[in-house]
């Protein structure tokens, strides 16, 4: 179970949302896809819970962290 | 933090895109009307065609595309959800009904029916405030964007509540009292400085640095530029009512030029920060945009001071120059470079975004045609120069001409924004993702 990195830094949207959403279909169950964004990823949420997964977003410094996880079923 | 589901209250494309599709026709009328100018339209500004030409621009292009991208950009980064989303359809019914009637009550010079018209124009954007407002008030900080155009709603009514005044005072039976010269001055900066201006400036201190890549560099002015534009268009608005004399309204207008001219350092800083070196159609529309503020500035100066500073002392020529390079070269580039980026990422997004990581999709750029874009970014720049050079010299025929490019810069806009809505396939295979794999917890 390996996470993914991806660095969304000095893209242009809609870049970001194309290269997490790609991205999403190689992550293994329990993984998590870890994202540096220049900004919060607004647009991108519902379409992550269309799609079974849930997003914690986490300010740096003239940054942010988004990190993304499949929904566990109940 | 987490994340927050601000998206799904994003309007429909199918409610958003009339806006933009049908906002081009009033540029197309007004470029119709100013090519068949008679000999005397530098005469006065407020001869019934110029005042047609000028509403046509104002409100039937510049007013109709903001209100479009407002109800998009206010649910999604300002607020929160508007009103009602049906309430917006009624309301482009509304307004493009009146703003086709208003312009042809004023080019004709009809009284009732500008009554009409302005009434029906009164309430649909009064509908658009309400709706607008009520997004905005779900808001929970205060970014730039958010406060400008709070401001310039607020504007907008003002603005508009001179308007259908002035139309009251002109039926035959009222004449509640004169429209003066700064009276009408008072009307047109409270709508295309307290309103366009400042919602343009606020949105662009959003889209600016989110398309351009600018992250390393903040803006400076941004609450001073809302601060001093908003205090000196209520000033201006509100002195200009009563015909100061030169030396008042030249100090009223140097303040009113103040915020732009600080919003324009803003830009100019932010874009030198850029990490996007490569200069799209909305990168092109800022220094255009920049180049344009800069001009207008210098000639409302000019203008505010009247016939002493005016080519043979006709301040009408000098007030129809200003208004040509400020309406269409400063607005009318930062709408024309902004529509082409955000109705492409609305159309990617409500058409293909679903399709991502699926299927090959269209990326946003190939939505639009960035040559045809360019292109009417020029004509656009090319139409505001030569309405100002006409305006300078003189010169009907100019005039008349820069009309015709007019007309032919809301015919191509028109077209452009109709092209992105046609299907696109991917022209080039997705290139691999550049991805790091690691073992969980190394990353934290």
């Amino acid at each position: 179970m390996a996470n993914i990195e991806l660095d969304n830094r000095g893209l242009q949207p809609p870049e970001p949302m194309v290269r997490i959403l790609s991205a999403l279909s190689e992550l293994d169950d329990g993984a998590e896809l870890i994202a540096l964004m220049d900004r919060d990823p607004l647009l991108l949420y519902p379409e992550l819970e269309r799609r079974g997964f849930a997003a914690t977003l986490r300010p740096e410094e003239g940054w942010f962290v988004l990190t993304i996880r499949k929904i566990e079923a109940q | 933090m987490t994340a927050g589901v601000a998206a799904a209250r994003s309007p429909a494309l199918g409610v958003i895109a009339p806006f933009f599709l049908v906002a081009p026709l009033g540029l197309v009328a007004a470029g119709l009307l100013i090519a068949g100018a008679n000999s005397d339209s530098f005469v006065a500004v407020n001869l019934p065609r110029n005042v047609a030409a000028t509403h046509g621009v104002v409100i039937g292009w510049l007013t109709t595309s903001i209100m479009g991208a407002t109800y998009q950009l206010s649910p999604v980064v300002m607020g929160g959800d508007l009103l009602s989303v049906r309430l917006t359809r009624v309301q482009l019914y509304l307004h493009v009904a009146s703003i086709a009637l208003f312009i042809w009550s004023l080019w004709e010079w009809d009284v009732r029916w500008m009554g009409v018209a302005g009434a029906g124009l009164y309430i649909s954007l009064l509908l658009f405030a309400l709706n607008i407002s009520v997004a905005l008030a779900r808001g929970k900080s205060w970014s730039h964007p958010r406060a400008f155009v709070t401001a310039s709603t607020a504007f907008l009514v003002l603005a508009m509540s001179f308007g259908l005044t002035y139309v009251g005072a002109l039926q035959p039976e009222h004449a509640w009292f004169g429209i003066t010269l700064g009276r009408l001055s008072a009307h047109a900066h409270l709508g295309l400085v307290g309103w366009l201006a400042l919602t343009l400036m606020g949105v662009g201190y959003q889209l600016i640095p989110m398309f351009n890549v600018i992250n390393r560099a903040k803006p400076r002015f941004g609450w001073a530029v809302l601060a001093i534009t908003g205090a000196a268009t209520a000033l201006f608005g509100s002195a200009m009512l009563f015909d100061p004399p030169v030396e008042a309204r030249v100090v009223l207008a140097a303040l009113l030029a103040l915020g732009p001219a600080l919003w324009g350092i803003d830009q100019v800083l932010l874009m030198r920060s850029r990490s996007k070196r490569r200069v799209d159609i909305q990168g092109r529309a800022t220094y255009a945009s920049l180049f344009f503020l800069a001009a207008v500035i210098p000639f409302g100066l000019a203008a505010s001071a009247g016939t002493p500073l005016t080519p043979d002392g006709e301040p009408a020529r000098w007030l129809l120059s200003y208004a040509a390079l400020g309406m269409l070269g400063w607005l009318g580039s930062t709408l024309v470079g902004n529509s082409y980026k955000i109705l492409s990422f609305l159309i990617w997004f409500h058409r293909y975004r679903p399709l991502v990581g699926r299927e090959p999709v269209p990326v946003a750029s190939e939505i639009y045609s960035e040559g045809a874009a360019t292109a009417v970014l020029a004509l656009n720049g090319l139409a505001a120069l030569v309405l100002a050079l006409a305006g300078v010299s003189g010169n009907i025929g100019l005039w008349r001409a820069g009309g015709l490019l007019l007309a032919a810069v809301g015919t191509a806009h028109a077209a452009t924004m109709l092209y992105m809505f046609l299907p696109k396939k991917a022209r080039r295979a997705a290139a691999p993702i550049p991805v790091n794999r690691t073992v969980p917890n190394e990353t934290r």
